[in-house]
């Protein structure tokens, strides 16, 4: 009798929605991470990049993209959106590295891009987050942060975002009391794409270190002990890359060497690969000093003869943008040209970018170590949550069934 | 010096005295005493020390003790072989390490592997052998050696207490490798607990301090096993500046002391000296003359309180007997002045008597011829003669007799010098040098004062008569006012001088004896001083000193 | 309760009879008070009736009867055991047309006292059925239908199928005789393309809307068309305004944006930015007040079927609704799927995620019936039923075969962002 009860009750809550997703409610998202950040420059981390998709929506989402011709992308601004936030989204940071387009033209509400190679992928490229503009799905109002509507992609289905930040432990306890309906930044395993990289780049004449670091470092275990999941060892410039064969290790060198090893100060999984790679290199007679530096320190320094700097940074989630931004990093965008005009002639670019990478890879002054996404503990009643190019949860399309 | 000031003196030069051989005889012993309490207090924080040493090795043992029971360790233990190893294993090591109050965790398996490493997390999956080789040292005991840590500047060594303890799960055994480091944080526990520097000194170089010592110090060691030492610097310092602090006081209780004994002395000795002096200055008024000085005796006692009274009871009879001495000269001197009136006014009567005797012999021996009318008109002369100069004693006498009081006005001392000196000019052989010093204003009679000079000077040419030579005559001013009239006459027999001022005492043979006598009389009066004295050429000098009025 | 005391008095109905029956049963065996009774089955009213009767069997018989409540007849014994009852009758009530089925058991609580930790039961224990005919008054209380016992029932079977499938969803469709041939087209919004199928799927026309771009469009595919004396007006929400069409020489040609968006008599309006219509809407010249927005709606002669965004729908005649039904989805349309003259009403459920639906045929007059009670559109009996892969979000019904018998199609919403457009109609 209890059964038919619960059965029937299991019913009559499921099915007050019509079959389109229900607008409207208040999401408790919680943001397991201190920062806030909601800068296209320094949205580093998967959880500053997802912080930044709140607010901002990258290029690639927002216009409508078209080929008129062989070598031009024509970007279509929709009227909701200032030309000049795109153009000026397409010259942030090192965007121009990795678009590697020509002077573009603007006409009206369209921007013609002039591509260098057989760029298939520039459309992806422009997902990246640096791409961003501040047209979001959500706006700041006051402590909350509401829908937007006068947008291309048209208002969320969420009215409003009641958005805190807190510690793993306090958002686990959040979601268990079903204070929170969704926690991004969970230690949660997740099969979304990951593709925010650290990496090491090897300051001038470091190429000794590169064997002992090669020979000695095991990826997985960095990214199993060291790296919150979700996390995965990066093997290559590219996240499909397998796993590189092992390589002889070096005789350890006398006297020994001093290194200075950078890493952000705010990255706590930079700080503990790190330690790794003190450990890891003192057999080889390397005395590794650990240097934390604020973010926007690293990313401007330029490396010293005996100093090796740990990066973290989103790949574009195309396989040419993403070898562009492994040349920016190793300092070396002067053979952007080369690269595309390789990929341009290979019928498969995909599959020639790859080859590349295999190729690229030791010759770069960077050493690719793990990949980052983002976790996410989302409650029964949130509905639809997808992910985007780059891994990150989509608040804009999901809603709450009724409860 | 006065008898005051050299009993004050006395008094301080005793306490500095007492001061400069108490002071520094004290400080050493002082000092002394402090440094050995000093040295017994660091024996004692020593003793602390060893026993917090031992707490350590104790919480260490009790500790991995505990650990070695827990279910978590029995988990790792389980699990151990499982690869990839679980997350429990991994982060074990910092999770149990820390409730547990260690610093050093390592799980390690049988063959040396890092399982999870709570002070290096780093080091998981590694060989860690010099931490392993504890294993080996026997059961339980805690055994100081090196551990390595990540620091800012790589991979350092660091000193530390560790134990191991088997944990056995059927065929496979897990070590857990844990203890403390002999950190800042030890170093500053041990720093707080004996107040020293305390500092771990590993392989000759400091690798961990805290507290902080100032000069001067004193040292201890404790050797931790091979792999350090624990050094104790305590500073001296408080020693030192209770020293300073004892010597300052010393010198304040000192000083204030010394200034206090000045201040008695000078209290006790002027109420020692006050009566003596008293007593020094009533004899010194008396010997300037004032009888009947008495000497309050009221702040006196004991001795000088007797010696004052005999001193007043003194001074009264001598007052006594110099009154009876005055009254009797006076009678005296009365006595002689009417005798010498009376020789004065007799002279004259015998010329009369024989003049008038020997008219009227004339008379009854025949008719008045010519020869009686001469010898009439030349007694009459002589009677006339003798009777003038009868009148003229007299006179002289009313004279001396009724001088009136002297009219006093402000004059300046050489103004009334002058008017009369220039009445004298050189005759006979006698010439005059005037000398005027200007500047004393004195109280005086101008016209007794002009007698006065008048009769110094009549004096001196009388005492020059039939001589050659020169009256000086001097108006001082400064510190002691004067006028002097000297003469270049044979000066004053010293019998005289005792006498020279009475009435009728003459070394002339015209002198009436009284023209000293009436300038004495008229000096006293303005309350001055006529004094005779020597001169410089063998005459007399006699020196007028009168009161003078004050510049204001 | 009471319900159970009324039937307890008429001796004469089907619940009745079957709890006597059951108290028969246990009478002699032996049980000792009090004893349990746990009662489970299809119909909560049936078997709380069933349990109530039983139970006052159960007293008469000085068995001290108390109601046991868990989750399964495992859970009971469990339960009975804590609660220190003697006894435990376990029974489940089923009404299998034309019988009233009740089956069960009744044990002692007695535990074997050397079974260990799973305990095992000693003392008496026996198995119980009932079965008797089933009356009226027992299957109303299962909302069974009641087939009228003078029809020669024609059983109502549908047949579906899939008419085309869209590289999108579709946003809206419609159904119309385009060339007079009595054979509706289907005309639907995919995109911002109209899409025009000959009732044998065949596409005949595909013509792209232009116009301004809205500022505000909806997220999920959401527009408007409907045909009204031979115009299409088609309105997609990325669309700023509606566009008019004309039907010439296979082909949909503009004509210019047109002004409102007209369905048959109805009028809507849309709200921008949301997946849905406004709540006032202009119904044969007179303004209506739905008691919600709206984000579907069918018609059906003088009928209009309106559902709302959260699954609230209504069939108004004329006027503003005054109860809803819950758990209508808004691929739900009016459409006489028998012939018979009276529409039924195809219902698709609430679902608002996965990729499958359940259709449901349901009478007018359940419908209604259930709409006037204000309840759940499930109490409404089905007298047909599929499970659909995907969801339905829009219908509509029209004659497309041309045998004067409406035939109802869904379009479908495929988890991988693909539509389907799927034809019901009535197996011949």
């Amino acid at each position: 009798m209890t059964r038919v009860l619960l059965l029937s009750l299991c019913i009559t809550t499921v099915a007050l929605a019509g079959s389109r997703p229900k607008p409207g409610g208040t999401l408790q998202l919680v943001l397991v991470s201190p920062s806030t950040t909601v800068d296209p420059l320094s949205a580093d981390a998967p959880i500053d990049a997802f912080r930044l998709s709140l607010t901002h929506q990258p290029i690639c989402r927002l216009v409508e993209f078209s080929r008129p011709a062989p070598n031009t992308l024509r970007l279509t601004v929709p009227p909701s959106v200032d030309v000049k936030l795109v153009t000026e989204a397409l010259t942030r940071g090192n965007g121009v590295l990795l678009t590697n387009v020509g002077a573009w033209l603007v006409n009206g509400r369209e921007v013609d891009l002039p591509i260098k190679g057989a760029r298939v992928d520039l459309e992806r490229t422009l997902c990246h987050p640096l791409f961003s503009v501040p047209v979001g799905p959500f706006r700041v109002k006051g402590s909350k942060l509401e829908a937007f509507d006068e947008q291309p992609l048209s208002r969320p289905y969420l009215d409003t975002l009641a958005l805190q930040s807190a510690d793993a432990r306090t958002a686990e306890r959040l979601f268990a009391q079903r204070r929170a309906q969704l926690v991004v930044g969970a230690p949660t395993p997740s099969e979304a794409p990951q593709l925010f990289v650290t990496a090491l780049a090897l300051g001038p004449g470091l190429a000794s270190v590169r064997a002992a670091i090669e020979s000695s470092i095991d990826r997985a275990d960095l990214a199993r002990f060291f790296v919150p999941a979700p996390s995965a060892p990066l093997n290559g410039l590219l996240p499909t890359t397998a796993a590189p064969p092992a390589t002889a290790r070096p005789a350890p060198l006398t006297p020994p060497q001093e290194l200075s090893l950078l890493f952000d100060e705010t990255a706590e999984h930079e700080r503990g690969i790190a330690q790794r790679l003190q450990v890891k290199l003192q057999p080889f007679g390397y005395r590794v000093a650990l240097k934390p530096l604020p973010r926007a320190d690293l990313k401007t320094k330029t490396l010293a003869a005996n100093e090796f700097a740990l990066r973290s940074f989103a790949l574009p989630p195309s396989p040419t943008g993403a070898l562009l931004m492994w040349l920016g990093l190793a300092g070396q965008q002067s053979r952007a040209p080369a690269v595309l005009q390789q990929l341009a002639a290979a019928p498969d670019v995909d599959a020639r970018a790859k080859e590349l990478a295999a190729q690229l890879g030791p010759e770069l002054s960077v050493i690719p170590l793990v990949t980052r996404g983002v976790g996410v503990m989302a409650s029964k009643d949130v509905q639809h949550l997808t992910r985007d190019a780059l891994g990150l949860p989509r608040v804009d399309d999901l809603f709450l069934s009724a409860e | 010096m006065r008898l005051r000031w050299t009993l004050a003196l006395a008094f301080v030069a005793l306490a500095a005295l007492q001061v400069a051989v108490v002071v520094p005889l004290a400080l050493r012993n002082l000092s002394a005493l402090l440094g050995r309490q000093q040295e017994a207090r660091v024996d004692q924080l020593m003793v602390a020390v060893d026993a917090e040493a031992q707490r350590l090795q104790g919480d260490v043992k009790r500790a991995m003790d505990e650990l070695a029971q827990s279910q978590a360790l029995e988990d790792v233990a389980r699990d151990a072989a499982r690869i990839p190893a679980p997350a429990h294993v991994t982060t074990a090591a910092t999770a149990l390490m820390t409730p547990r109050g260690l610093d050093v965790l390592a799980l390690v398996d049988d063959s040396g592997r890092t399982l999870s490493s709570g002070h290096l997390p780093a080091r998981i999956g590694e060989p860690d052998d010099p931490l392993f080789v504890v294993t080996k040292s026997g059961a339980r005991t805690v055994v100081a050696t090196r551990v390595e840590l990540s620091a800012p500047e790589g991979i350092i060594t660091a000193p530390a207490l560790v134990t191991a303890r088997p944990i056995d799960y059927g065929e496979r055994r897990v070590w857990a490798i844990g203890g403390i480091l002999l950190s800042e944080a030890r170093a500053r526990d041990l720093s707080r607990l004996t107040g020293a520097r305390v500092e771990v000194v590993s392989d000759g170089s400091v690798f961990a301090h805290a507290g902080d010592a100032a000069p001067p110090t004193l040292s201890r060691t404790l050797p931790v096993g091979e792999v350090a030492t624990v050094r104790l610097t305590f500073s001296q310092a408080d020693l030192v500046a209770t020293r300073a602090e004892v010597l300052r006081a010393f010198i304040g209780f000192a000083g204030v002391g010394l200034l206090l004994s000045i201040i008695a002395g000078f209290l006790v000795s002027r109420r020692i000296t006050r009566p003596v002096e008293a007593l020094t200055e009533a004899a010194e008024k008396i010997a300037a003359g004032t009888p009947g000085i008495t000497v309050d005796g009221r702040h006196a006692s004991g001795e000088l309180k007797a010696l004052i009274a005999t001193f007043n009871e003194m001074t009264g009879d001598l007052k006594d007997a110099t009154d009876k001495l005055v009254a009797s000269e006076r009678v005296a001197a009365w006595q002689e002045v009417a005798r010498r009136l009376a020789h004065e006014i007799k002279n004259p009567l015998t010329p009369i008597r024989m003049s008038l005797e020997t008219l009227l012999a004339a008379s009854q021996r025949g008719p008045l011829d010519e020869r009686f009318t001469r010898l009439f008109s030349d007694s009459a002369r002589v009677v006339l003669e003798e009777v003038d100069r009868l009148k003229r004693i007299v006179d002289e006498f009313s004279q001396f007799a009724r001088l009136p009081r002297p009219e006093l006005a402000t004059h300046e001392l050489a103004d009334l010098v002058q008017p009369i000196m220039a009445l004298y000019g050189p005759h006979d052989g006698i010439t005059f040098d005037v000398q005027l010093q200007r500047g004393t204003q004195v109280k005086a009679d101008r016209d007794q004062l002009t007698q006065v000079l008048v009769n110094l000077i009549k004096n001196a040419e009388e005492a020059m008569s039939g001589r050659s030579g020169t009256i000086h005559v001097r108006v001082k001013s400064g510190e002691a006012p004067c006028v002097e009239v000297e003469d270049e006459g044979p000066g004053i027999p010293a019998e005289l001088k005792a006498r020279l001022f009475e009435p009728y005492v003459t070394t002339k043979p015209q002198g009436t004896g009284l023209g000293l006598a009436i300038a004495l009389r008229i000096v006293q009066e303005h309350g001055g001083r006529l004094e005779v004295l020597d001169g410089t050429s063998g005459g007399a000098l006699f020196r007028v000193s009168l009161p003078t009025v004050s510049a204001r | 309760m009471i319900l159970a005391l009324v039937l307890a008095a008429t001796s004469a109905s089907s619940l009745e009879r079957a709890a006597l029956e059951v108290s028969r049963c246990v009478a002699d065996a032996g049980f000792e008070a009090p004893m349990g009774v746990f009662v489970e089955g299809n119909s909560v009213p049936v078997s709380r009736a069933v349990g109530s009767l039983v139970m006052a069997r159960l007293a008469e018989q000085r068995q001290a009867p108390v109601p046991v409540i868990a989750r399964d007849a495992t859970e009971a014994e469990k339960l009975a055991r804590a609660q220190g009852l003697g006894s435990l009758l376990r029974l489940t009530v089923s009404l299998e047309a034309p019988k009233l089925v009740v089956r069960g058991d009744a044990l002692s609580t007695h535990v074997n006292f050397w079974s260990g930790l799973a305990p095992t039961r000693s003392g008496p224990a026996l198995a119980v059925v009932s079965s008797v005919d089933a009356d009226l008054e027992a299957l109303t209380m299962a909302g069974a239908p009641v087939a009228p016992p003078t029809a020669a029932a024609r059983p109502f079977d549908v047949l579906s199928f899939t008419l085309a499938k869209t590289a999108q969803v579709p946003s809206a469709i419609t159904v119309a005789d385009l060339d007079g041939d009595h054979r509706g087209e289907l005309i639907a919004l995919v995109g911002e393309t109209v899409f025009t199928w000959a009732s044998d799927g065949k596409l005949r026309n595909k013509t792209e809307l232009s116009g301004a771009l809205s500022t505000r469009p909806t997220r999920d595919p959401f527009g408007f068309v409907a045909v009204n004396g031979g115009r299409l007006t088609a309105w997609s929400s990325r669309r700023d305004k509606p566009e008019s069409f004309t039907w010439l020489r296979e082909g949909w040609r503009s004509s210019g944006a047109a002004e409102s968006l007209l369905a048959g008599a109805v009028t809507l309006t849309p709200r921008p930015g949301y997946a849905s219509f406004h709540s006032e809407l202009s119904w044969a010249g007179k303004t209506v007040k739905w008691p919600d927005a709206l984000a579907h709606i069918s018609q059906s002669g003088t009928l209009l079927l309106g559902v709302a965004p959260n699954g609230l729908a209504s069939i108004a005649r004329g006027q503003a609704p005054a109860t809803q039904v819950t758990g209508v989805g808004s691929g739900s349309a009016l459409g006489d799927l028998d012939g018979d003259g009276s529409p039924e009403v195809v219902v698709t459920s609430a679902r608002t995620w996965g990729d499958s639906d359940e259709v449901r045929v349901v009478s007018l007059g359940a419908f209604e019936s259930a709409q006037a009670r204000g309840g759940h559109v499930s109490e409404a009996p089905a007298l047909w039923q599929r499970k659909l892969d995907g969801r339905a979000i829009v219908a509509a019904s029209g004659d497309l075969d041309g045998d004067a018998v409406d035939e109802v199609v869904l379009g479908v919403w495929r988890e991988d962002g693909s539509g389907e457009l799927v034809v019901l109609r009535r197996a011949p």
